[in-house]
C-alpha cells in the first residue's frame, strides 16, 4: 500500500498547504510523510490512529461517512476510512484558498485503491 | 448626516500621557471636520477593550509606555488583531526603534511634533495612511460554496467584513461586525428579511470586502439562529417554488419581519434551496437545548458532540494542530453533517446536498 499511496502523491503536482499525510493500514501499521517540520511522523501517526479508532466508536451518528474533515484553528485534517480498515489523513494548513478539489481527489483515489494494493503492502512491509 | 457618520474613520491613540491624548483628540477632531472619530486609551488594557468592540481604521501607538512598550504592543496586536493597521508616534525616536517598528508591521513611524506645523504634518500622514490601506478582501464565485459557509467562517472567526452579493436577479450586502451579523440589505429591504432573501440566492458572485459601518444596524441575535432560520425558510420554500424563480412579493411571514422599505415587495427572491436541512440541534455549552429542528434523538446528538469535544481535545494534545473547532462529515449521496463544538455552544446540522466537496 505504501508504494500505491506514494504514487498517489507523486502522480500530481504538490498540494498547496499540505503539511503531512499519514496512512493506517488494515493491519494497524502506519506510515507517513511530513512536508514541513510542523509535524513529526510519530505525531501524525498517533493522531490518525486516535481519529480512526474514535470515529469507529462514535455513537449517535446514523450515517456511513466516507470523508471527515477535522477543523482546528491551525490545521485541517481530511480523513477517509476504507471498508478494509485502511485510512488516509491529509494534514493541511487551515487557510482559505487551499485546493480542496485536489485533496478530495486524493482521498477518492485512496478509497478506490484495489484491495490487492493493501495485500501487497502487507507482504512488502 | 448618516452617510457622513458611516464614512468616518475611526482612530485609536494609545499613550500614557492623558494630556497629550486630550490635546490630540481635540485637535484632530477639529482638523478632520468630523471625518475622524478619535478614541483614546491610556494603557494597553483600555486599548484592547476598545479593539474588541470596534474596528479601527488606524491604531496610533506611543512607544515609551510602562509595562509593555509600544513596539511590544505592536507585536502583540499583530497576533491578536492581524490586519489591523498600526502607526507609531513617539517622542523618543531612534533609528533602532524605527527599524524595529517597521519590521514588526507598523505602517508608519512618526515623531511627536513640537510645533503646530508638525501636528499638521502628522494629521496629513495619518489621514493619508488610513485612507489608502489596502482593501483586504476576497472576491469569488459561489458555485461550490454557499453564502452560509462564508458567513459561518466570518462569524466563527469573529471577523468584521461586508459580504457583497451579486446575481442576475438581485444583489445586496450583509454586514458582519466582530462575528455578529448586524445588518443586511437587499434592494430596498433591510434587516432579517433582506438577510434571508440573500441567503436564498443561488449562483452568483460575492465579494468579501473590508467592514464599513452600515447605514443602520437592523439585525440582532445569534448568527447561528439567523443562519438556521434562513435554512429553515429556504427548506420550507423550496418544494413550492419552481426552478429559476423570478423575483416575487415577500410572503407574509413573521420570519421575514425585518425592516422593509416602501418598495420592498418586489425585492424578495426566494429561489429553491440546494440544500435540504434534515436536522439541527443547538445546545449551550452545558447541554441545554437552545434550538431543535427535526432532531429525533437529541440525547444521541449531545453524546456525539461530547465525544467529539473529548477527541478534539486529545488530538490537540497529540500534535500542534491548534484548538478543535468542528468536524465536517460527508457520506454517500451528498449527505453531510457538521458538528461544531465551542465552550459556549454546540451545534449539530445534518443536511443532504449536491455539493461535492467538504468546505
Amino acid at each position: 500500500m505504501k508504494r500505491a499511496v506514494e504514487a498517489l502523491f507523486q502522480g500530481r503536482p504538490p498540494l498547496a498547504g499540505l503539511a503531512a499525510w499519514c496512512v493506517v493500514q488494515p493491519d494497524g501499521a502506519t506510515f507517513s510523510h511530513c512536508h514541513t517540520d510542523w509535524f513529526k511522523p510519530a505525531q501524525v501517526e498517533r493522531a490518525l490512529q486516535r481519529m480512526t479508532t474514535g470515529v469507529q466508536n462514535l455513537r449517535g451518528l446514523e450515517m456511513q461517512p466516507d470523508l471527515w474533515c477535522w477543523v482546528f484553528d491551525r490545521t485541517r485534517i481530511y480523513m477517509t476510512l476504507r471498508p478494509d480498515g485502511a485510512a488516509l489523513a491529509l494534514f493541511a494548513e487551515n487557510r482559505p484558498g487551499l485546493p480542496v478539489t485536489e485533496i478530495d481527489a486524493v482521498l477518492q483515489e485512496f478509497r478506490s485503491l484495489p484491495a490487492a494494493a493493501a495485500e501487497s503492502t502487507r507482504s512488502s512491509g | 448626516m448618516p452617510s457622513a457618520i458611516a464614512n468616518r474613520k475611526r482612530f485609536l491613540f494609545v499613550d500614557d500621557d492623558p494630556q497629550f491624548l486630550a490635546g490630540i483628540r481635540q485637535l484632530f477632531t477639529e482638523k478632520s471636520h468630523g471625518r475622524w472619530e478619535v478614541l483614546t486609551a491610556e494603557n494597553h488594557a483600555q486599548a484592547l477593550a476598545l479593539l474588541s468592540k470596534q474596528r479601527m481604521e488606524l491604531v496610533v501607538l506611543d512607544i515609551g509606555m510602562p509595562v509593555m512598550d509600544g513596539i511590544q504592543f505592536l507585536q502583540l496586536l499583530g497576533r491578536t488583531h492581524p490586519g489591523q493597521a498600526v502607526a507609531m508616534l513617539t517622542g523618543r525616536s531612534s533609528e533602532e526603534r524605527r527599524r524595529l517598528s517597521l519590521a514588526s508591521g507598523a505602517v508608519l513611524y512618526l515623531e511627536k511634533p513640537l510645533s503646530a506645523d508638525g501636528f499638521e504634518a502628522v494629521f496629513a500622514a495619518l489621514d493619508s495612511v488610513a485612507g489608502t490601506q489596502p482593501q483586504a478582501g476576497f472576491q469569488g464565485m459561489m458555485r461550490r460554496i454557499g453564502l452560509q459557509d462564508v458567513l459561518q467562517m466570518e462569524c466563527l472567526a469573529r471577523k468584521s467584513s461586508v459580504l457583497e452579493i451579486f446575481t442576475g436577479q438581485a444583489g445586496g450586502r450583509i454586514f458582519i461586525c466582530d462575528g455578529s451579523i448586524v445588518h443586511a440589505e437587499c434592494g430596498t429591504v433591510r434587516g432579517e428579511g433582506a438577510l434571508y432573501s440573500l441567503l436564498g440566492l443561488r449562483g452568483g458572485a460575492f465579494n468579501l470586502a473590508p467592514f464599513v459601518e452600515p447605514p443602520q444596524r437592523s439585525i440582532e441575535g445569534q448568527w447561528e439562529f439567523l443562519l438556521m432560520e434562513a435554512a429553515r425558510i429556504n427548506d420550507e420554500a423550496a418544494p413550492t417554488l419552481p426552478p429559476q424563480q423570478t423575483p416575487s412579493p415577500a410572503p407574509e411571514s413573521p420570519a421575514l419581519s425585518g425592516e422593509v422599505g416602501p418598495e420592498a415587495s418586489d425585492t424578495r427572491v426566494p429561489p429553491p434551496s440546494p440544500v435540504r436541512i434534515d436536522e439541527i440541534l443547538l445546545t449551550s455549552g452545558a447541554g441545554e437545548v437552545l434550538f431543535d429542528s427535526k432532531c429525533q434523538s437529541p440525547d444521541n446528538r449531545m453524546q456525539l458532540l461530547t465525544q467529539l469535544e473529548e477527541m478534539g481535545r486529545q488530538l490537540s494534545a497529540l500534535a500542534p494542530i491548534g484548538r478543535f473547532e468542528r468536524l465536517e462529515i460527508r457520506a454517500a449521496a451528498g449527505e453531510r453533517a457538521v458538528c461544531l463544538v465551542r465552550p459556549d455552544r454546540r451545534l449539530f446540522v445534518r443536511s443532504a446536498t449536491a455539493v461535492a466537496e467538504l468546505v
